[in-house]
């Protein structure tokens, strides 16, 4: 299919890339022509209320489910035609993924690293280099069922950049975590920014949006209201601070049932 | 297989069997359990026997009550077994000794010379039918009547009954012997013969004979149970426990995750099955000595055994592909159980009903899952399984198994099912009703469809055609079993006609198909000449065939008979396989829709023997409809095929060179290659006019 290109703001090539994405479920449509991208070295934050469409635009850029019409890609590679190398450039997770309780920690990151097309000595040396990255050197041989959510959360992490991905989804990877937890986390995600990596995730949390994106990106009853860093959408939109900007786009969704213009 | 997506595959499947085997609930599920369930049972069931033979020796005897007169040499005979009660019979007997039997008074009643009791007996040898009391003065009852009188519904008095029926039958010998005596006549008379009963079976061959009675169901109970967790577990576990979306973000693709999970599903359920076996076994072993007298000279089978565990592959295969299909479709523990345990009954209720007396292992019911593995598994035991039988077995649980992990595969890429809103079922069903618009390619459950309709038309109506002639039979028979489910299955699908590939073939490639027609009429006729000397008892399975194909001959003018036997089945099937069920299959590429289509065809000719040569000229029909395009081409090459086969009936000279001369035939065989190359040079298939062939 061939749709027109977005002109770029940057030379470089966007690392994840949505185009006129449309999603229907039945006879629901869950996404109208949502189009943003992500740039190596930069965060980007996918903010709406429930239903907007969040998880529904991260699954469909993570190659799991495919759109109605539109495109998806990562690193130029179009996830409807070449998805297994659109995935391996990719690393994802969700605040709700389970891990595999009944394997050592060794053993999971042995598991997906083989996933990811390591060799075992490859496989190896990407386990320990994420070890010593993510402190799990204490716990690898430990079953996951006996870890403490924290340390899940650093596997679980660890487990997306065994392979060096140039792209970074994350679905509300904050939701279960403490403040601790999700301090190391922001870390972890500034640090793969430092590293050229573009980092895409949803998240509820607004003051979480605020201190560590570089530009968000707000959805609404599955379109793209706007986007822009926080400081440009508070001004755009004239309200004091992010909470105040999705209250007022909340409203704008009750009072206009039907599709934004 | 790549070498990453092997890397994949084995990733996936080391990390189902440690999940599995880590998972303390299902470790002693599949090996704790078998190992405590079964010498349980031995230990309850000796038990039980003891407790059953102790009281017959130690107990009391059984109390009999004894109504009238009683012969001395009779009561002799009885007081050596039981403790006779004398019973002054009252005004009504019947009801007396009814009364006292529903007491517990006595374990049964032995009545002498009593009115008959209850219903007449119907079996006409009965000693109260030929002596009943009005006839007591005739010569061959000059004692009278004795009645048994028990109740029926007491296990206890049935027993002493029977115990009775054979003490007073000894007591009648004796009396007779008496008899002969008084008239100094040799006793020997009365038994001419002397008679024992001697059981020649070995050791080995009873124990395979109780084995084969309950041990197939067993294990394909046990089998099926096996992988019934893992299966459902795998699937619907990791989407309830949500991490099967990041193992589905891994650039790993669908098909060889879905694999991986296939093969430790079957890993496990062999497992289990062979700790369920190895259980079996050791119980067997420990609780040898202690078995009742008459198992005690059992032996196990351990050939038998092996085989039968070698049987069970394809049950794993096949019952673990059925379980994941079913498992796909749910989105969590509860309803993937919900979902798998019709699915579980589907194979286990045919393999119940193998193991009715009079079902029997054949190549229709080798056809059925389920049953097929358990009448295996049951003439393995008595090691009555011809290879080639197995070997027919094992291919259909395999093809089953692939086209269920085919199915499996397809569901599981299907994202609505997975990461969706589930399978739309109202709307699945409403576009069963009315499928698919006009004009859609044919898709491969069509080609399933018309396999099963053929096969069950087949198997349960093609016998019921009346037989006035054998002519006029198979007429019948191609039409109702071939022609009319095509013609449905294209109705129900919505196919036009024209598409099928009635198209006029060019000159080279009529040519072609003559020259392959005739060619794969020698190589068919060397297979099977082959397999008639490698497999002498082929003949005899075959023996029919020919008996019929000569009746036709015989009866029907030549003309007719090529039309009955050689055209009709070459157009009729030509487009029911080639037409329909290759079609249907296209989509997953010519290779392997030949390569199914021409195996289903195999298997509908319902023989071990004809397997390979039917496949092969199905092949070569397929072959030749991908290059020419044409269905008349390979219509040709079937009437020829049959034709041929035909005229061999003729003529006895060409009879015995088609079945005896090796090297004629090899050498008309060479004619195969020739047509082919001929084919292959017709003309480039053109892809863009029909995609789907």
């Amino acid at each position: 299919m061939n749709l027109p290109q977005t002109p770029l703001s940057d030379e470089r090539a966007p690392a994840i890339e949505a185009q006129k994405l449309h999603k229907c479920f039945k006879d629901f449509t869950a996404l109208q022509e949502v189009s943003f991208e992500v740039y190596p070295g930069e965060i980007v934050g996918l903010l709406g209320p429930n239903g907007a469409g969040k998880t529904t635009t991260l699954r469909i850029l993570a190659g799991l489910l495919s759109p109605t019409s539109g495109k998806a890609a990562i690193c130029g590679h179009d996830l409807s035609h070449d998805p297994q190398a659109a995935r391996s450039e990719l690393g994802f997770t969700s605040g709700g993924t389970g891990l595999y309780l009944r394997l050592t920690a060794l053993e999971l990151l042995q598991t997906f690293a083989a996933l990811y097309g390591l060799e075992d000595a490859e496989a190896n040396a990407a386990i320990e280099d994420c070890a010593g990255r993510f402190d799990l050197n204490d716990f690898l041989s430990k079953r996951v069922q006996t870890l403490s959510s924290g340390q899940k959360q650093r596997l679980n992490l660890a487990r997306c950049f065994l392979h060096h991905p140039k792209a970074l989804i994350l679905d509300e990877p904050t939701a279960a975590l403490d403040v601790i937890a999700s301090h190391g986390l922001h870390q972890q995600i500034r640090r793969a920014k430092s590293e050229g990596c573009a980092v895409l995730f949803s998240t509820h949390i607004l003051s979480e949006a605020e201190t560590l994106c570089d530009r968000l990106v707000l959805l609404l009853g599955g379109r793209v209201l706007d986007e822009g860093t926080p400081a440009d959408l508070c001004a755009r939109h004239d309200v004091p601070h992010l909470t105040a900007l999705f209250l007022k786009a909340a409203q704008l969704l009750t009072e206009q049932p039907e599709p934004l213009p | 297989m790549n070498r990453r997506a092997f890397l994949q595959f084995k990733a996936i499947y080391r990390k189902e069997l440690l999940e599995a085997l880590r998972d303390t609930m299902s470790l002693f599920f599949m090996i704790g359990l078998p190992l405590i369930f079964y010498p349980l049972i031995a230990v309850l069931g000796l038990l039980g026997y003891n407790q059953i033979a102790d009281h017959a020796q130690s107990g009391t005897p059984a109390k009999i009550a004894v109504m009238g007169e009683i012969a001395p040499l009779m009561k002799a005979e009885l007081e050596a077994q039981f403790e006779l009660v004398p019973l002054e019979p009252s005004e009504d007997p019947c009801a007396q000794a009814q009364q006292a039997l529903q007491a517990k008074t006595y374990a049964a009643i032995a009545a002498f010379d009593q009115p008959p009791c209850g219903l007449k007996p119907d079996a006409e040898n009965d000693p109260y039918n030929n002596a009943s009391p009005d006839e007591s003065a005739d010569e061959r009852a000059p004692l009278g009547t004795l009645q048994i009188w028990f109740d029926g519904s007491r296990e206890s008095s049935s027993e002493a009954a029977r115990l009775l029926e054979e003490q007073a039958n000894a007591g009648q010998r004796a009396l007779t012997a008496q008899t002969l005596k008084d008239h100094q006549i040799d006793p020997q008379w009365s038994r001419p013969y002397a008679q024992v009963r001697v059981n020649l079976a070995t050791p080995n061959r009873m124990t395979a004979f109780l084995l084969s009675k309950i041990l197939p169901l067993v294990l394909v109970l046990l089998c099926a149970l096996s992988g019934y967790y893992p299966a459902i577990d795998m699937l619907a576990g990791e989407q309830e426990r949500g991490t099967l979306e990041t193992l589905c973000a891994t650039p790993c693709s669908r098909f060889t995750l879905l694999l991986a999970k296939y093969a430790a599903v079957v890993t496990l359920s062999l497992i289990a099955t062979l700790a369920n076996l190895l259980a079996i076994a050791l119980t067997f072993a420990a609780t040898a000595a202690q078995l009742p007298q008459i198992l005690q000279n059992l032996s196990l089978p351990i050939g038998s055994l092996a085989v039968s565990g070698l049987l069970l592959l394809p049950t794993a295969f096949f019952v673990s592909a059925l379980l994941m299909l079913v498992a796909v479709f749910a989105r969590n523990l509860k309803e993937a159980q919900n979902l798998a345990t019709p699915a579980f009954s589907l194979c286990v209720v045919p393999a119940g009903f193998a193991l009715l007396p009079w079902v029997s292992l054949n190549a229709g019911t080798a056809l059925v899952p389920g049953m097929n593995i358990t009448l295996a598994l049951q003439a393995a035991l008595l090691n009555q399984l011809s290879p080639l039988m197995a070997l027919e077995v094992f291919a259909v649980q395999a093809l089953y198994a692939f086209l269920l992990v085919q199915g499996a595969s397809r569901l599981f890429a299907n994202e609505e099912i997975l990461f969706g809103q589930g399978l739309d079922v109202k709307a699945w069903l409403r576009s069963l009703l009315h499928p698919r618009a006009q004009n859609a390619p044919l898709p491969p459950s069509a080609g399933v469809l018309l396999f099963l309709l053929i096969l069950l038309l087949t198997i349960y109506v093609a016998p019921l055609i009346p037989v006035e002639s054998e002519a006029l039979q198979l007429c019948l028979a191609q039409v109702i079993v071939v022609l009319a489910p095509a013609l449905l299955v294209l109705w129900f699908y919505r196919q036009p006609f024209k598409d099928l590939g009635f198209v006029r073939p060019g000159g080279r490639a009529l040519l072609g198909s003559l020259i392959t027609g005739v060619g794969i009429f020698g190589l068919t006729a060397f297979i099977a000449t082959l397999t008639f000397m490698l497999f002498p008892q082929a003949t005899e399975e075959t023996a029919p065939l020919q008996e019929s194909l000569n009746e036709i001959v015989s009866e029907t003018p030549a003309i007719a008979t090529l039309v009955v036997l050689a055209i009709l089945p070459a157009v009729f099937e030509e487009f029911a396989f080639r037409g329909v069920i290759l079609r249907a299959f296209s989509s997953l590429g010519f290779g392997k829709a030949a390569l199914i289509s021409s195996a289903l065809f195999a298997l509908l000719h319902l023989s071990p023997y004809r397997l390979l040569p039917t496949f092969l000229l199905a092949l070569t029909a397929a072959f030749v409809f991908f290059h020419t395009r044409s269905l008349f081409c390979a219509m040709i090459i079937h009437a020829l095929q049959n034709g041929l086969v035909t005229l061999t009936a003729y003529s006895e000279a060409l009879h015995r060179l088609t079945t005896t001369n090796l090297y004629a035939l090899f050498g008309l065989s060479t004619l195969f290659y020739v047509g082919i190359w001929i084919v292959r040079r017709s003309g480039k298939p053109e892809r863009e006019e029909t995609p789907e062939i």
